[in-house]
């Protein structure tokens, strides 16, 4: 009897590259070996695809069922699972579609992947008590470009030259595939939530650059120049306090309260 | 938030709690004994999902079953999957919890599947050990369930009902009893599934699994695979009643994960169930 890293390491080699050599530790009886193990490879791939469809339902739609099916088995073979929780596998599919489909007419579904595995990962974020903005009149006004904010940890940013805020809305239950129009022009969408709830808010290109420095950790006075010079009349006073509304603040690096 | 969860999980019929089905299970409060959902589903830091296991736990009995601790593997376990499971463990205070006799991963390579065990000594004391470091982990006893099989290996130095039997011997953990997955073995492997009954310790069964699996013709061999996409069949409902005659009335969870159907339907499975269960309680009383 192999030893049992040994018998292990034989049976992944032979789900995962068709290796025969754990064949001999296998008792055939009424179905060869080979078949036996072939059992499991297709429970294997079935998996790893209900996790991925369960994450990615545009895309799904998108593509279609049989090209979901190759997709998996693609994106498996190129990127195996390496956790015990199938959640994480889903992590490198935006990428997997770049570069698949990079200047192609489906260029877009990188984008859409991005998108919907941004909810993925604002869906389980942690959560974050509310953030008391009255503490922002505590500091002296030439402290206030050098504060940085604290965003939620469910937050993420999406920015893409397609419309995948109309796509992935037009393939919800209730919305209308057909009427996408793909030369619409870019869209830019905070994933994030409020309270339990997880919302898709659009935002102007500004705004984005504005929220996307805070996300990166730098100062308000840089998040501010940044917007400002995508918007000279950026209305700051009023996206703070939509953010802040929203949740989106949890407090300030550096905060001495 | 804090209110004290329900009570153990008591020797009644309870159902495989699927997202699907979350926001309905909260709003109609279906008359079940309790409930039970994959830990791994739950290993989030915030968020929603979170809060709904809460709103179940502060309703139903429940337990948690993982399906991702990878114990019976030769690879170091993971500290980081253990960890996540002790903080759910924190958080929820479920009635049980409980993993599979199986192996998922090695050398980094993750299956994601329940995998079958060589019933070895060094695969028994591998386990042991593993087994024993969980429980100490999450402060708390496990139950470990066989799982189906379409592999035997060669030099086996137990039978299946003995390794486990063994296990839950030496590691002081209990067994969860999948009754379809005991009928699916003697199916594919030609024992007779009242052995496997008469070799589990009866002060060690403390759950019961029941699930719907596929008869499959593969190269003119017929294969049971265990899918839980379907209605327990026939056969296994006897099985399952010979064992509530050895085990006395025991919690019974109705699992399906594919071919989810309406909510209902998992609820009149576990009223089938609680039928049979109360003839045994009745006896037992």
């Amino acid at each position: 009897m192999p030893s049992l890293h040994e018998l292990q390491s034989s049976f992944a080699d032979a789900l995962f590259a068709g290796e025969t050599r754990v064949h001999a530790a296998i008792r055939g009886g009424a179905l060869p070996p080979a078949e036996r193990v072939a059992i499991y490879r297709n429970n294997v791939r079935e998996g790893f695809a209900k996790a991925l469809d369960a994450a990615f339902p545009v895309i799904h739609q998108l593509v279609g069922e049989e090209y979901f099916r190759q997709l998996a088995r693609d994106y498996q073979a190129a990127h195996p699972s390496t956790r015990g929780n199938l959640h994480h596998a889903g992590r490198a599919l935006p990428g997997f579609l770049r570069s698949r489909f990079r200047g192609t007419p489906h260029d877009y579904f990188a984008d859409v992947a991005a998108l919907e595995w941004a909810w993925q990962e604002v869906a389980v974020a942690a959560d974050a008590a509310p953030w008391d903005a009255s503490v922002l009149a505590a500091w002296p006004a030439d402290a206030l470009p050098g504060l940085r904010f604290r965003l939620h940890p469910a937050f993420a940013l999406i920015r893409s030259p397609w419309p995948v805020h109309a796509i992935w809305l037009a393939h919800q239950p209730g919305g209308d595939p057909g009427a996408v129009n793909l030369a619409a022009g870019g869209e830019a969408l905070a994933v994030h939530r409020v309270g339990e709830r997880i919302r898709l808010t659009p935002v102007g290109d500004a705004e984005h650059a504005f929220l996307a420095e805070l996300l990166h950790g730098r100062s308000f006075g840089e998040a501010l120049d940044a917007a400002l010079a995508l918007d000279p009349s950026f209305p700051l006073d009023a996206t703070l306090a939509r953010w802040i509304g929203f949740g989106a603040i949890a407090g300030l690096h550096g905060d001495p309260r | 938030m804090n209110r004290p969860a329900p009570g153990p999980v008591p020797a009644q019929a309870g159902i495989g709690l699927r997202a699907p089905h979350h926001a309905e299970l909260i709003a109609s409060a279906p008359d079940v004994g309790w409930v039970e959902v994959h830990s791994e589903n739950f290993f989030a830091a915030g968020g929603s999902s979170l809060v709904v296991l809460e709103r179940v736990r502060d309703r139903y009995p429940l337990s948690l079953h993982c399906v991702g601790l990878s114990l019976g593997s030769a690879d170091a376990l993971d500290e980081d999957h253990v960890s996540s499971l002790a903080r759910l463990v924190d958080r929820i205070e479920p009635a049980l919890v409980s993993e599979h006799v199986c192996w998922s991963a090695i050398g980094g390579r993750h299956t994601n599947d329940l995998l079958p065990m060589p019933f070895t000594r060094e695969a028994l004391r591998h386990l042991e050990q593993r087994v024993q470091h969980v429980q100490e982990r999450i402060g708390r006893r496990i139950l470990l369930e066989n799982v189906s099989s379409y592999i035997e290996f060669e030099d086996a130095e137990y039978t299946e009902w003995d390794f486990i039997a063994e296990l839950a011997r030496r590691a002081g953990c209990g067994v969860l009893l999948d009754v379809n997955n005991v009928y699916v073995n003697a199916m594919n492997h030609g024992f007779d599934a009242d052995a496997f009954l008469a070799g589990m310790p009866p002060e060690a069964v403390e759950e019961i699994h029941l699930a719907g699996h596929l008869v499959q013709e593969i190269a003119g061999a017929t294969i049971r695979i265990d899918t839980h996409d379907r209605p327990v069949c026939d056969a296994v409902w006897r099985l399952y009643d010979r064992a509530l005659a050895r085990f006395g009335p025991i919690p019974t969870l109705i699992e399906w994960d594919a071919r989810l159907p309406a909510l209902e339907t998992l609820v009149a499975d576990a009223h089938a169930a609680d039928a049979r269960l109360r003839k045994h309680h009745a006896v037992a009383a």
